[in-house]
């Protein structure tokens, strides 16, 4: 699939040859400066947190060190940067799994199956489309309260694994695929959940990678939900946990552990970023879905 | 027993995609569904998450809101000043930024990379990327001020360009969304009618004027929705620089219902604020849904 969006050559008007390069300048400045902000907190995490505050800033550590990637390993106050990096993964990995089965699951009756209801269910998934999740924060945190389910790698998956958005976009892509596919399959003596699993799932392979680059984002850089269930240091995620190291840690002026572990817990979603940036822009510009 | 196997071919047949949505549907309504109404019901009620009853008390958690408590109206002051500035500045600079990038100049994907690269970063490390950054004492960005002879500032401890700064930041952040929704609407302007006024002797400024932006309508629309209802629930990207603060400047609406319900355990209220985000959102979706209906009716 070329990437529809940025085929060179597909100016909308001629620019002036100066006027292109004044423009070409100007968006290089932009984007520069852009990722200067990113450059820094790399440099800054090489660098020992005494040099941070007494030698003038540089992009470049002048007396590089990893101390601060070790420390934040091996000796903390609080605790070390292993559990929460090893939590945040646990987490993003299930939802994104459990997003793409059950998604899947429910969105194959609703392209491929004719019964009584799947009308009414289906503008019930579309209303979960407009429902904000973050209103009903209060009241899904007194259920999981009342179950006793706070501080558990479920009360941190679950609501993430389901996705209205998931199971319309799925929905949306398998009634693309041709019917006669699935006919020749089910004469073959396949039952429906062979004929989804064999033939419907490998058919959509760009619809459930867009849909599972978009939930491992949300759910890595979920802040809000975890903020709120989380009081055990031993199950927080690492954005939960670099906002209470920064209370312990920035007044006293140590910014070298806080910026690896910044470092670290931004590097899965630039990879991820960097990998599949086409399904990534593809995924936005045709759904309008918020990462 | 051959009609036996039969009906129970039926009745295989008619439970079949109720076993494939049983999942989702189950946990949609007790996770989603469920908690949205019950949200309504702890509105009405007084609770502190302590005590064993709550009791009923109609609308005076709403009328708490609205009539005496010191801080709401400080955070719907907030949340406004955050969609006054934020929304118009992200079309802006959105729409700028996807003309450019659209030219097809030398460099355009390193150009993309690095202005959408941000997007991806998590709340908590950008707001500490800039919390370090603006840091009054040790931050870099006093450290050029006084290079440069201006009089450091006390950065998100002064109130008065704490919101602007918030704003600067979520721009840097997010613009990603913006510039690629209106790249995609630039790429579904016809060529034809660039061409049209070409001949008509337009400039490559008047076919902006007259073609691109009247192209963009519907994008735009779709856009500023998006912006305003994502205001309404902006919490993390704030919180990290600010927690709401400094003297309130910064408390909007998400921040406003976090500080009752988890500082305070005020649960009635809390919900309450979330009700009011709900209506809020929904009449802005619907807003949406009903202009998407006309431009749709009107193709």
């Amino acid at each position: 699939m070329e990437n529809k969006y940025y085929i060179s050559g597909q100016r909308k008007w001629k620019i002036p040859n100066l006027k292109r390069l004044i423009l070409w300048v100007f968006i290089t400045i932009i984007a520069v400066s852009f990722l200067v902000p990113i450059i820094w907190i790399i440099s800054g995490s090489f660098t020992t947190s005494i040099d941070l505050v007494t030698k003038h800033p540089s992009l470049i550590p002048q007396r590089p060190t990893v101390q601060n990637y070790i420390n934040v390993f091996t000796t903390n106050k609080t605790q070390t940067v292993g559990r929460p990096l090893l939590n945040s993964a646990i987490v993003s990995f299930s939802t994104v799994f459990l997003t793409l089965l059950i998604s899947s699951f429910a969105a194959y009756p609703l392209a491929r199956m004719e019964f009584k209801g799947s009308q009414f269910i289906f503008v019930l998934i579309l209303m979960g489309l407009m429902i904000p999740i973050q209103v009903s924060f209060i009241s899904l945190y007194l259920l999981f309260n009342s179950v006793g389910l706070l501080n558990t790698y479920a009360v941190l998956i679950l609501p993430g694994a389901i996705s209205p958005f998931g199971v319309f976009l799925l929905r949306q892509f398998f009634r693309t695929i041709p019917k006669e596919l699935e006919d020749v399959a089910m004469i073959d003596g396949c039952g429906r959940l062979k004929t989804l699993y064999s033939i419907i799932l490998p058919l959509s392979v760009p619809a459930l990678l867009c849909l599972g680059i978009f939930t491992f984002l949300g759910s890595w850089n979920s802040f809000l939900w975890p903020l709120i269930v989380l009081t055990k240091s031993k199950m927080m995620t690492l954005p939960v946990i670099l906002s209470y190291y920064w209370g312990a840690f920035a007044g006293v002026n140590e910014w070298g552990p806080l910026l690896a572990v910044s470092v670290i817990a931004s590097i899965p979603t630039i990879l991820v970023f960097l990998l599949f940036q086409r399904y990534f822009v593809q995924g936005i510009a045709t759904t309008g879905i918020k990462g | 027993m051959k009609t036996n196997s039969r009906s129970l071919v039926l009745v295989k047949k008619k439970i079949t995609p109720f076993l494939f949505l049983l999942p989702f549907l189950s946990f949609y309504v007790v996770m989603q569904l469920f908690p949205l109404f019950q949200n309504f019901r702890v509105s009405f009620t007084q609770w502190d998450m302590m005590s064993p009853d709550k009791p009923f008390v109609g609308l005076d958690n709403f009328k708490y809101l609205f009539l005496s408590d010191p801080f709401f109206w400080a955070s719907i002051k907030a949340t406004l000043l955050y969609i006054v500035l934020n929304v118009p500045s992200k079309i802006v600079i959105g729409l700028a930024l996807a003309v450019a990038l659209n030219q097809g100049l030398w460099g355009k994907t390193f150009h993309r990379t690095a202005i959408f690269l941000p997007f991806v970063i998590n709340s908590a490390v950008v707001g500490l990327l800039f919390g370090w950054m603006l840091d009054p004492q040790s931050g870099m960005v006093n450290y050029f001020f006084k290079k440069l002879g201006l009089p450091p500032q006390q950065w998100l401890v002064d109130p008065t360009w704490t919101m602007e700064i918030v704003v600067l930041v979520t721009i840097w952040w997010s613009i990603a969304f913006n510039t690629i929704v209106y790249l995609a609407g630039l790429q579904g302007i016809p060529e034809e009618l660039y061409d049209a006024a070409k001949i008509d002797g337009c400039t490559p400024w008047q076919s902006f004027w007259h073609v691109t932006l009247p192209g963009l309508r519907d994008t735009t629309m779709f856009v500023v929705i998006m912006q305003v209802i994502g205001s309404f629930q902006a919490f993390g990207n704030i919180w990290l620089l600010t927690h709401g603060g400094p003297v309130n400047a910064t408390r909007v609406l998400m921040i406003h219902l976090y500080r009752i319900g988890f500082y305070f355990f005020r649960m009635g209220q809390a919900a309450a604020i979330a009700v009011i985000i709900f209506i809020i959102v929904l009449i802005l979706t619907l807003i949406m849904l009903s202009m998407f209906r006309k431009t749709e009716l009107k193709n």
